[in-house]
């Protein structure tokens, strides 16, 4: 899963990209749209500002393809191409659109009547908090907890360094754990029993 | 390490505990079974943070609809030479995406068009433009070449040049009520804006989704999302900057420009062939429903005339709205001919 490693046949995919086969770019397209979203929000928080971004992103790509060569990972070449787009945006100040709230995020408290609910409720939850978090923390509790990538990795991509990547992830996690406190010692006996 | 005084925080926060939760390899894994086996009453600590660890991860999709949207938006941007074969393809009729002829002769093409404008010129002027009418009573939505929708209301005019897509703005020119869904633009980089003229107004947009309504000499332009600005043609710093659920509106040439929060869907409910009305004065619906049926209604009483009324009808039968206005109201309805009467 992890990106900095090529998925298995993406390097035929992208050649076929190269030599002008639309189909491989909808395959790119298909395969990457939803995850450079939720990676996307977590550099910046605007749904509008990512959508552009990953439009601009592959066409990009297309426009400019006589002059790209096979990367080590599309995916890591895509992640770190959509984060200079959304950056480039966001530098220039040029955001005259609004920021709207993701409706899957939904906070909505139901009765709840067994542990899977209050588990999956609690996950919602989570999700909800840490797209609470200022964009640099969002990014990078996205990089190593979701996309699972290494310190090392995180700050070749972000340019870094290792002592502030490690602070942000404690402030990222004291705020994330202060959120949620409560709910995780409600559900820990459930955890206990399931899990040790 | 010494983990025996860590809390939940600082157990997330080490990068050996995290390598333990999220990869499960073998070094990490047998110490901290070995760990938690000698240190038991650190438990409770340790699960709430590997719950935390575990537990994060993001949900956010696009929708069907955004996902389609963005790829037309994609393949309107990709080789921008060649897209001027159909700037405008009605709704339902798919443009053909991938044109191999235009791909082999595109250059060829395009030097053919260069010497018919040269040597037709003065009969360019009168084709250069695209004209897009609804009757009354119909509703149609287009498709633009650059991926926009363009959703036209009963009795309305959208006009656009042919070589729209090779101007460095998008520009086109309404007469009646659209809804406008802009897709984004890129050439090279920068963004193409999208400029809508109603009247003597001009709205600027980046890309967004918005209802103008030019009639009467009035015009209102409402925001849906995005971000519009309006310009005044005849007065430039006469200009106002919309953010979403907001409208404009210019109740004549040269009058203020005037904001004011809307209930979005008051203004695009249209689109779904409801309408609907809150708190208008039977004026007001007696000129929208010459606007959008040619249906004439008279008011015989004027008392009646500043009465204000909500309601609501299928876009498809204005006969029904007189059905409900009458047992709703007590207001005398008679049909003459192609006039209504109302006492």
């Amino acid at each position: 899963m992890n990106s900095s490693v090529q998925q298995e046949g993406e390097t035929d995919w992208w050649l076929r990209l190269l030599g002008g086969e639309q189909d491989a770019l909808a395959f790119f397209y298909e395969k990457y749209s939803d995850w450079l979203l939720k990676y996307g929000l977590s550099v910046s928080y605007n749904r509008e500002l990512v959508q552009d971004s990953v439009q601009e992103l592959f066409i990009q790509i297309w426009n400019r393809r006589e002059n790209l060569t096979v990367p080590q990972s599309v995916k890591y070449y895509l992640m770190a191409s959509l984060r200079r787009i959304i950056l480039k945006d966001v530098l220039k100040e040029r955001l005259t659109t609004d920021i709207f709230p993701d409706d899957t995020l939904s906070l909505e408290h139901h009765h709840l009547l067994d542990f899977e609910e209050i588990e999956e409720s609690n996950a919602h939850k989570l999700q909800a908090a840490i797209r609470a978090l200022p964009p640099r923390q969002q990014e990078i509790v996205f990089l190593r907890f979701f996309e699972k990538l290494s310190y090392e990795e995180i700050t070749n991509l972000t340019g870094l360094d290792y002592q502030v990547l490690r602070n942000t992830i404690h402030r990222a996690i004291k705020t994330l754990r202060q959120t949620f406190i409560n709910n995780i010692d409600l559900l820990l006996p459930f955890f206990l029993l399931l899990y040790i | 390490m010494n983990y025996l005084h860590f809390n939940e925080e600082d157990f997330a926060t080490d990068y050996f505990f995290q390598r333990w939760v999220l990869e499960h390899d073998l070094e990490s894994e047998s110490f901290w079974q070995n760990w938690l086996a000698e240190n038991p009453e650190k438990r409770p600590v340790v699960k709430k943070a590997q719950w935390l660890v575990q537990t994060i991860s993001f949900g956010e999709t696009w929708s069907p609809t955004e996902r389609a949207a963005m790829w037309q938006t994609i393949q309107a941007n990709m080789n921008p030479a060649e897209m001027n074969e159909t700037p405008v393809v009605p709704l339902g009729r798919e443009s053909a995406l991938s044109r191999p002829m235009w791909q082999r002769f595109g250059w060829m093409a395009a030097a053919s068009i260069a010497v018919l404008l040269v040597s037709f010129g003065l009969f360019y002027s009168n084709w250069q433009t695209k004209e897009i009418e609804t009757a009354f009573g119909e509703m149609r939505q287009v498709k633009l070449a650059d991926g926009s929708t363009v959703t036209l209301n009963a009795n309305s005019k959208l006009k656009l040049s042919n070589d729209f897509l090779e101007q460095s703005t998008r520009e086109v020119w309404i007469e009646g009520e659209a809804f406008f869904d802009v897709a984004k633009r890129t050439v090279n980089g920068s963004k193409v804006p999208f400029i809508v003229h109603a009247n003597k107004l001009t709205i600027q947009v980046l890309g967004t989704a918005f209802n103008v309504i030019n009639r009467r000499e009035k015009v209102d332009v409402a925001l849906e999302h995005g971000s519009v600005k309006v310009i005044d043609e005849q007065n430039e710093t006469n200009t106002v900057l919309l953010k979403p659920s907001e409208k404009v509106s210019q109740a004549a040439e040269k009058a203020p420009l005037v904001k004011q929060p809307v209930q979005i869907d008051d203004y695009t409910s249209w689109k779904e062939k409801v309408i609907l009305f809150k708190q208008k004065s039977l004026v007001e619906i007696a000129d929208m429903m010459k606007d959008l049926y040619n249906i004439d209604v008279v008011i015989d009483n004027p008392a009646l005339k500043q009465e204000t009324f909500t309601s609501s009808f299928p876009a498809d039968s204005a006969e029904i709205f007189f059905d409900k206005l009458a047992k709703m109201y007590p207001i005398d309805i008679h049909k003459d001919g192609k006039v209504f009467h109302l006492k």
